[in-house]
């Protein structure tokens, strides 16, 4: 069974773990990347915190193809959502289209009630908000979409690459038994079938399954999430390896307990 | 080849954001501001052509 390891105690951990012989490296979860990313989550100075000590102790950190591709869609929406809501700013100096600026404006207001009524949502379209206000800048049913690509060369152009780029001059390497510098982090296959079989064990998202396979496979010790059930899978699986969370998640974790 | 030094985590988000409002020069503000037009007298025309339709069909 993993330990659920809280950031307070990282030091101490990482010092414990050391006279092992396990390589020295950490999977993360997006919800890490995402808020390290992205100062106005409240775990943000927590999480750079954790990850400067990490990179301080010469971890590697890899994150996988999947959590890449989450990263990466958050930041497309993130852009998108605050290039969008600048564009109905009222000292914008763009004109924009009727149907347009009624639009975002409208979804603006409904974006602000629900962060208002859940202070963990993040202030960000959804995507079928972006669909919605994409369909405003078509000009006629037979103009097509060129304006709206005209919008993404503005906004996103060289953008989502920045993002990426951003995560790689920090150290982050995805994690892929195919990779030959990586083959000695595996002592097992990254296979579907486990991945299912994790996730029809706990009904954990199957994102996170995904995660929690990957360091099942590899040699490593533990991953790094702020998800309350990928720490819950981890402690209801007795084959399973550590997991550091927030000090608060910790806390709930600690009223679960799980035969051996 | 030396090795890049990685940078700190701690400047990850205040890069990101400095990326994300830099503010537009005047000639993409132009560009967009030119299609915006166009899209809303193509969406003005629309609107009149399927009133002027509605206008158009005979009283059942």
């Amino acid at each position: 069974m993993g330990k659920v390891i809280p950031f307070s105690e990282i030091e101490f951990y990482l010092t414990s773990i050391e006279k092992s012989n396990a390589p020295k490296g950490t999977i993360l979860d997006t919800n890490v990347l995402i808020s390290a990313s992205y100062d106005v989550r409240d775990s943000h100075a927590q999480i750079t915190e954790i990850l400067d000590i990490l990179q301080y102790k010469s971890y590697r950190i890899f994150a996988t193809v999947n959590t890449r591709s989450e990263y990466l869609e958050f930041q497309r929406r993130l852009i998108l959502t605050e290039s969008l809501l600048d564009l109905v700013d009222e000292f914008s100096i763009a004109k924009l289209p009727k149907n347009a600026r009624a639009r975002i404006q409208t979804l603006k207001g409904s974006l602000k009630t629900s962060v208002a009524a859940d202070s963990e949502k993040d202030e960000v379209f959804n995507e079928s908000q972006l669909k919605k206000i994409k369909r405003e800048f078509s000009a006629g049913p037979h103009s097509g979409q060129k304006n709206w690509l005209e919008i993404c060369d503005t906004f996103l152009k060289g953008k989502i690459a920045n993002e990426d780029q951003s995560l790689m001059d920090r150290g982050v390497e995805y994690i892929s038994p195919n990779d030959e510098s990586q083959k000695h982090l595996f002592d097992a296959s990254l296979g579907w079938p486990e991945a299912i079989g994790i996730c029809e064990k706990t009904g954990t998202a199957f994102s996170d399954s995904m995660i929690l396979n990957a360091l099942k496979a590899s040699k490593l010790t533990f991953i790094v999430t702020l998800d309350f059930d990928v720490g819950y899978a981890a402690l209801s699986d007795p084959n399973m390896k550590d997991v550091v969370v927030p000090d608060r998640l910790f806390k709930e974790t600690r009223h679960y307990h799980f035969p051996n | 080849m030396t090795k890049k030094p990685l940078k700190s985590w701690k400047t990850l988000a205040s890069e990101s954001k400095a990326r994300r409002k830099t503010p537009l020069n005047p000639e993409q503000v132009e560009k967009l501001n030119k299609i915006f037009e166009e899209i809303d007298k193509k969406q003005e025309r629309a609107d009149e052509d399927s009133k002027r339709k509605i206008a158009r069909q005979p009283e059942v």
